[in-house]
């Protein structure tokens, strides 16, 4: 078999961020921006992941276990808040959070 | 290397990390405490035990050096800034800000003193991501410590804007460990790449993430609503540990790619400087919010201290670890300021109208903390803009480069502009009447603390001698 | 610290010192507190005297690597020095007399300590950034002084313009000094040399110029000092005559080596202006301390334009003689002001300032009307007296120096002259108008009005100070003052060759201009004409009502407050009208941007011109640093400066 070429991997990567960084902008649901994060945040990982094909070390994959794990954290943190968001302003919906507007 | 040699490297290096090592654990403990202990006097007595522990744990600056395999680099500016960290972090216990859940408040204030820390010696792409990471989750959580609606939407929104620039950053790692073959910033040839199109980019992503903790031009927009909203103890933390930290990353890694070779890197940043200061100051201008408009005056601050970094050398360390070390003082200073007023409820400047009725004394300290943040005499803020400002001159007359002069320019203009806004707050206090009653506003014990921290800012002015002890200690750094 | 380093600050904070201590030990023990600091200062001021002969005391001590902050006392510092001081001094003797009935007199005395500690550190410091700060201090603590009775309204409001109006002046002054000390290298006073002229360096000096014309009270900014005399008059005696109002003539003649000649020749331009214009306000006042400002304007005018000229050794000699008659005049007219709160202290409606209400004091109050004669023929200068001594240099010194310089300059010399003509002419007038002629209200001798020591010996010696003798021993030789020797090891402004004639010309013409003035005033105001005065209105001539008002400098700052507001409201405006809208266009464009995604092949144009206006619109913001509180407006924000920086260094 035959290794997949590096290049593909990083026009996947590319994409991933693209379409992760367009649903960060456009959707309103904070669930939808959440997944749009994690969307950019797997982007950079495959790109690790694929770089360390040329590591003996495996640099890269260490990398990529650890920032999966912090996008977990940052995502339980994310939820929180959310719960408390849901809670006053009834709407988990971006355009709805307006008391600060200035 | 063998297991045995790594093993004993680790535990060697592990002596070298005392301090964060002491802020972690001590945390931790501060979260079993708060299961079995109520009062929030033991979380305040415990975080303090905690700081001066790890004070204590600091090493001596005779004993820098790089461990963990290269990963964290202790240098001068590493010690210098653990110590004042630890000490800038004990002030907050006076600061009158009532909380719920002391314990976990000061628990994530612990956090994102450890995070600072490591981001003061990361030189490892993963340490770095993970130190920048700790400090932002932690920030994210205080931001919500007042419980009030709005609090979570400020919350939400800045975590999300951080989370989008952490994952850009993220990104732009992985292009710098893909285009150089290693996450060493120390062992990274960025000369030796041919085209260097995709790493560049790779770069500045990175790079966006230290903007983004330092709140300098175009990620600085999530500064005026979280500390308008964030509990003032908090943000004076926040305005102060974690920015410092970030620019002696900054500093690490603009040294680490030589930032005087690459010309256009070396020209984004004197731009994104100039744009800071300009923004900075420019939004304080319309504030009527004392604390948003001291998050502006934060902002424009940022943009000062990044011109330090721009000279090279001995001078341009000094005058950072100066600027640093002062803003940090007079910041702690001024959100102490605004946490008084702040827990009577008098954040507009038009609430202040006619408080010299009450609070003469206090509106002079008030008065004096505006006027260090100008940067006039006879305060401290001058001495730093004054040494800045000469810095920048003495290294403009060697390199002639348009772009210092317009930054000195742009510089010194927003000196004259923050006149208008910092000292709206003593004109409101002193020259306006007010259509209602006055009542006094403070307290003995918080006039004694105002007192002391203000003279602070007037002795550092008149006797310098601490700030030039500091400057004798780290000058062996070069650029 | 060395020995001299103590004794300097022994002499700059007795002052202080003495004032806190007054006012800490209460209302009470003022009389036996309020010289606690001012009798062994003043001996020290003199020991000063004799410890700076030989050498100039020089202190520095480093203040940043790099910078060192320091203090110089040479003989110009040290006579200054003990001016102040003896000024000071007498000033506090008379204070106890005037202001014997208030209840917060001790508040006074430390106010006073406060000023005089200032005012000598601003002659005792030699880095120009302690200059500023004791030139800030100076204009702070006769600030207080101005609003001591900040109860009345009018009076606060007047300190605190006269404050403003300094304070924009400073400004001028801060960019001096930053020039000065950070580009052109030149931090210390005692070590100023000539540089080669630049832009910049005519800049520093304009910078430095524009502070001396604010503290010293110079076109444009003369305005504020007639406002300053809301303060009580022994403070007026002090700050206002003799001491802060001449540091900025004092900061030229120290600066003068720095200063390029475009500097010198605005300076004299100025001084000349301001003379005539004050002393053409001062002809036609109805208030005592009025007409008292606008001379002290006018003769610090003169100063201004002897510096300019280049005949600084005279400007300084007339800083020294008028010091003396402008106390004694100011602390008589104080003695006049309380004499009449004595005599009519139950009527509230009565103003005891006002000259219409005077006439015919000389029987009430003799001591008082022989010093203010002494001391108002010195103003006038007329002959042996010391105020004809030090105007003759100035005037010939700006004679001399239009003969060198071009037709043009002419204009500014027959200023100075028509200037010598008119204040004969006010001074006769005040004098004859409060001291001679039938009283115009009803007067009594009162008791106890001209007690020895706190008003008989400090007027007197003022008005002895103002005979010739204690200047120069030839009543007729500008030169002659005994203190050049000491000052200025003789090196002073002479005419060059072939121009004596314009000396014996100068000295013909003052002596004719005073006499004349004096006797002018004579015929106008003789006491059998000066009765009718009482009904005297304000002059309703637009000549008249430009002078009467001061040539409505008030009016002009208040213009330009307006001015100011205007351009405040006009930026509020753009704000609503402007960007408020870019604001929304913002949001509008956004909501574009997520439709286009969907809609992209369909619309591409559309998508375009949007896109443009929405780009416009982000740049507009940029500029105002305006945002709105939608978290993703703010994400692309950040996305378009980053896409715009990696666009801008990769093509």
């Amino acid at each position: 078999m035959t290794a997949i070429p590096l290049t593909y991997y990083l026009v996947v990567a590319a994409f991933l961020l693209c379409a992760g960084l367009l649903i960060v902008l456009t959707k309103k649901n904070a669930i939808m921006v959440l997944i749009g994060i994690e969307l950019m945040l797997n982007a950079a990982n495959l790109n690790l992941v694929a770089f360390s094909r040329n590591d003996p070390q495996l640099n890269g994959q260490v990398f990529a276990i650890f920032s999966v794990v912090l996008a977990a954290a940052e995502v339980a943190i994310a939820l929180a808040i959310l719960l408390n968001i849901y809670r006053k302003y009834n709407s988990s919906d971006l355009d709805d959070l307006n008391t600060l507007e200035h | 290397m063998v297991l045995k040699d790594q093993l004993s490297h680790i535990i060697e290096s592990l002596s070298q990390v005392g301090f964060e090592m002491v802020l972690i654990g001590g945390s931790l403990l501060l979260l079993l405490l708060g299961l079995i202990a109520k009062r929030s006097l033991v979380s305040q007595i415990v975080y303090v035990l905690v700081l001066v522990l790890a004070m204590t744990l600091v090493p001596l600056p005779t004993d820098l050096g790089v461990w963990f395999g290269g990963a964290l680099a202790v240098q001068e500016l590493t010690w210098l800034f653990r110590l004042v960290f630890s000490f800038l972090g004990v002030w907050v216990v006076f600061y009158p800000t009532a909380n719920r859940h002391p314990f976990e408040y000061y628990f994530l204030l612990l956090a994102v003193i450890a995070g600072s820390a490591f981001m003061l010696s990361a030189q490892h792409l993963l340490v770095i991501y993970l130190a920048i990471e700790l400090t932002s989750f932690a920030s994210y959580l205080l931001t919500n410590f007042n419980f009030e609606k709005r609090s979570f939407e400020a919350g939400i929104k800045y975590l999300i804007f951080g989370g989008t620039a952490s994952a850009l950053a993220l990104y732009g790692a992985s292009l710098i460990y893909g285009f150089t073959g290693t996450l060493l910033v120390s062992e990274m040839d960025f000369a030796l790449v041919q085209n260097p199109a995709l790493l560049n980019v790779g770069l500045l992503l990175f790079i966006g993430a230290m903007l983004f903790k330092v709140s300098l031009v175009p990620f600085h927009i999530w500064v005026p609503t979280t500390y308008q909203v964030a509990p003032t103890s908090a943000v004076a933390i926040l305005s102060v540990i974690p920015k410092i930290a970030g620019f002696v990353l900054l500093h690490r890694v603009l040294l680490a790619v030589d930032v005087h070779t690459q010309y256009w890197l070396y020209v984004v940043i004197v731009a994104v400087g100039m744009a800071t200061i300009v923004i900075g100051t420019l939004g304080a201008l319309r504030q009527t919010n004392i604390k948003r408009m001291i998050a502006y005056g934060a902002i424009a601050h940022s943009g000062f201290l990044l011109g330090a970094l721009l000279i090279p050398g001995e001078t341009g360390v000094v005058a950072f670890a100066w600027y640093a070390l002062a803003y940090g003082i007079i910041n702690l200073v001024a959100f102490y300021m605004v946490s008084v007023l702040e827990d009577r409820q008098l954040l507009d400047v038009k609430d202040l109208a006619g408080l010299s009725r009450t609070e003469g004394y206090f509106g002079g300290l008030i008065t004096i903390v505006m006027v260090a943040l100008i940067g006039l005499p006879p305060t401290v803020g001058f001495t730093i803009k004054f040494y800045l400002f000469t810095a920048l001159w003495g290294w403009y007359q060697t390199v002639v480069d348009p772009w210092i002069m317009g930054y000195l320019v742009v510089a010194l203009m927003s000196v004259v502009f923050s006149l208008f806004f910092y000292l709206k707050v003593p004109y409101f206090i002193f020259l306006k009447e007010s259509d209602g009653d006055v009542q006094s506003v403070t307290n003995p014990g918080q006039r004694v603390i105002a007192t002391i921290f203000t003279l602070v800012l007037l002795w550092l002015f008149i006797s310098p001698d601490i700030l030039n002890n500091i400057a004798d200690n780290i000058k062996s750094i070069a650029w | 610290m060395s020995n001299p380093a103590i004794h300097l600050t022994l002499v700059l904070l007795l002052p202080l010192a003495g004032g806190i201590l007054t006012y800490l030990s209460g209302q009470s023990m003022v009389r036996r507190t309020a010289l606690v600091g001012m009798v062994p200062g003043l001996i020290a001021a003199g020991m000063l005297l004799f410890m700076s002969n030989d050498s100039s005391i020089t202190i520095r001590f480093d203040w940043l690597p790099g910078h060192s902050l320091g203090w110089q006392v040479d003989h110009v510092s040290a006579v200054l020095i003990a001016l102040v001081y003896f000024i000071s001094f007498l000033v506090h003797l008379f204070s106890l007399h005037y202001l014997q009935h208030d209840p917060s007199i001790h508040r006074y005395f430390a106010k006073l300590g406060f000023f005089t500690t200032s005012m000598l550190g601003l002659l005792a410091a030699d880095h120009l950034l302690l200059v500023f700060v004791f030139w800030e201090l100076v204009g702070f603590s006769s600030y207080l002084l101005i609003g001591f009775w900040f109860s009345q309204e009018d009076k606060a409001k007047s300190a605190r313009e006269a404050f403003m109006v300094n304070r924009v002046a400073d400004a001028g002054l801060l960019i001096g000094v930053i020039l000065m000390v950070m580009v052109l290298d030149q931090p210390f006073l005692s070590e100023l040399s000539a540089v080669s002229s630049s832009p910049l360096v005519h800049l520093a000096g304009i910078g430095l110029l524009i502070g001396a014309l604010g503290k010293s009270a110079q076109f444009p900014f003369f305005g504020w000092l007639p406002k300053a005399m809301a303060g009580p008059t022994p403070v007026s005696a002090l700050i206002h005559a003799a001491t802060m109002v001449a540091a900025g003539v004092y900061l030229l003649f120290r600066v003068v080596p720095v200063l390029s000649p475009l500097v010198m020749g605005l300076a004299a331009i100025l001084g000349a202006v301001t003379a005539l214009m004050a002393a053409i306000a001062a002809l036609t006042q109805h208030d005592i301390k009025k007409v008292l400002a606008y001379s002290t304007i006018s003769q610090l005018g003169y100063m201004v334009l002897g510096v300019g000229v280049g005949a600084y050794q005279a400007s300084l000699f007339h800083l020294w003689t008028h010091a003396f008659f402008k106390a004694g005049l100011f602390m008589a007219a104080g003695a006049v002001i309380h004499y009449f709160h004595e005599l009519r202290h139950d009527d509230h409606e009565f103003d005891g300032q006002d000259m219409r209400n005077m006439g015919g004091l000389r029987k009430v109050l003799p001591v008082t009307h022989l010093v203010y004669l002494l001391c108002g023929l010195a103003l006038s200068g007329l002959p042996f007296f010391s105020g004809f001594l030090s105007k003759e240099g100035i005037l010939s010194g700006a004679w001399i120096w239009a003969s060198q310089t071009g037709l043009w300059a002419y204009v500014v010399t027959d200023m100075a002259f028509i200037t010598a003509f008119l204040t004969p002419l006010y001074v006769g007038r005040q004098i004859l108008l409060v001291f001679y002629g039938e009283p115009r209200t009803v007067v009594e001798r009162l008791q106890g009005m001209e007690p020895l020591w706190k008003v008989k010996l400090p007027l007197l010696l003022l008005a002895i100070a103002s005979v010739w003798v204690f200047s120069a021993i030839n009543p007729f030789n500008p030169t002659g003052w005994w203190l050049n020797a000491y000052l200025f090891s003789n090196d002073i402004f002479r005419a060059p060759e072939g121009f004596d004639y314009i000396e014996k010309l100068t000295f013909g013409l003052s002596v004719v201009l005073s006499a004349g003035g004096l006797l002018v005033s004579y015929w106008y105001f003789r006491p059998s004409r000066s009765q009718a005065y009482s009904n005297a209105g304000v002059p309703q001539t637009w000549y008249g009502r430009l002078s009467y008002r001061g040539w409505f400098m008030a009016e002009v700052y208040a213009a330009l407050a307006k001015v100011y507001d205007a351009l405040v409201m006009l930026s509020a405006w753009f704000d609503r009208k402007v960007i408020d809208k870019a604001v929304n266009a913002v949001g509008v464009a956004s909501v574009v941007l997520s439709k286009a995604a969907a809609i992209f092949d369909r619309e591409i144009i559309d998508g375009l011109v949007n896109l443009m206006a929405w780009l416009a619109n982000l740049v507009g913001r940029l500029f105002t640093g305006i945002q709105s509180g939608k978290v993703q407006h703010q994400l692309v924000w950040m996305m378009v400066v980053l896409l715009a920086i990696l666009l801008w260094f990769q093509f």
